[in-house]
């Protein structure tokens, strides 16, 4: 399975929003605990409605979360 | 390990030993009326057997975690059941073209009765190691 050509900052948000889980994040967003972390670990890419749902979680901009790691994409 | 591949693990082990010892034991040869008849009598057993294993196994699974045994299935859960499903079509589809082939040479019709059992049978090992190597991967 490729990577998506995206990274994100999902951990860190997690630590800064006082150590959030996985699964208090999943619980916000509505999915499990296994798919915020394969989506943090980059292994799976997440559909737009979920990625701004995680932003929304933190209260940051969608870029904040996620950044297109080429930019010659 | 989340409880959905849990009991994908669990549904490839029951279903990869009951069915080898369907077709191990099964008794070829025998005409088609006797055939049909082991046939269903083999079958009847197999999906008692199923139904109580998993019914046991899938209630410890759960009690051990309810959270997650209650929780629906989120986007990524339906897109690896979409996807394992759509190659294990594929898996099905060649093996019943197969069938249709044997059933043109032969004429015993519990052979190819059994033939498509078996089709049925590796596609749904496809679709669940699938969806296990899905979940492995990160989909």
């Amino acid at each position: 399975m490729a990577r998506p050509p995206f990274t994100n900052d999902i951990r860190t948000l997690r630590f800064l929003a006082g150590e959030m889980t996985q699964g208090e994040l999943g619980d916000r967003v509505g999915v499990t605990r296994q798919t915020i972390a394969a989506i943090e670990q980059g292994k799976y890419s997440p559909s737009l409605e979920v990625a701004f749902r995680i932003a929304h979680a933190f209260g940051k901009p969608l870029e904040t979360v996620f950044q297109w790691g080429d930019a010659s994409d | 390990m989340a409880f959905r591949e849990k009991i994908d693990w669990l549904s490839f082990a029951v279903i990869l030993l009951g069915f080898s010892a369907y077709f191990w034991i099964f008794p070829y040869g025998v005409g088609d009326r006797e055939g049909l008849a082991a046939q269903a009598g083999l079958l009847i057993a197999l999906a008692i057997i199923f139904t109580i294993v998993m019914t046991i196994a899938a209630t410890l699974l759960a009690l051990m975690r309810p959270r997650d045994a209650n929780a629906p299935a989120d986007e990524r859960d339906r897109n690896i059941t979409r996807r394992a499903s759509g190659i294990a079509y594929y898996v099905l589809i060649v093996g019943l073209a197969g069938c249709f082939a044997l059933a043109h040479i032969t004429r015993d019709l519990v052979l190819v009765l059994n033939a498509v059992l078996a089709a049925a049978v590796v596609a749904e090992l496809v679709r669940l190691g699938l969806q296990i190597r899905f979940y492995r991967t990160g989909a």
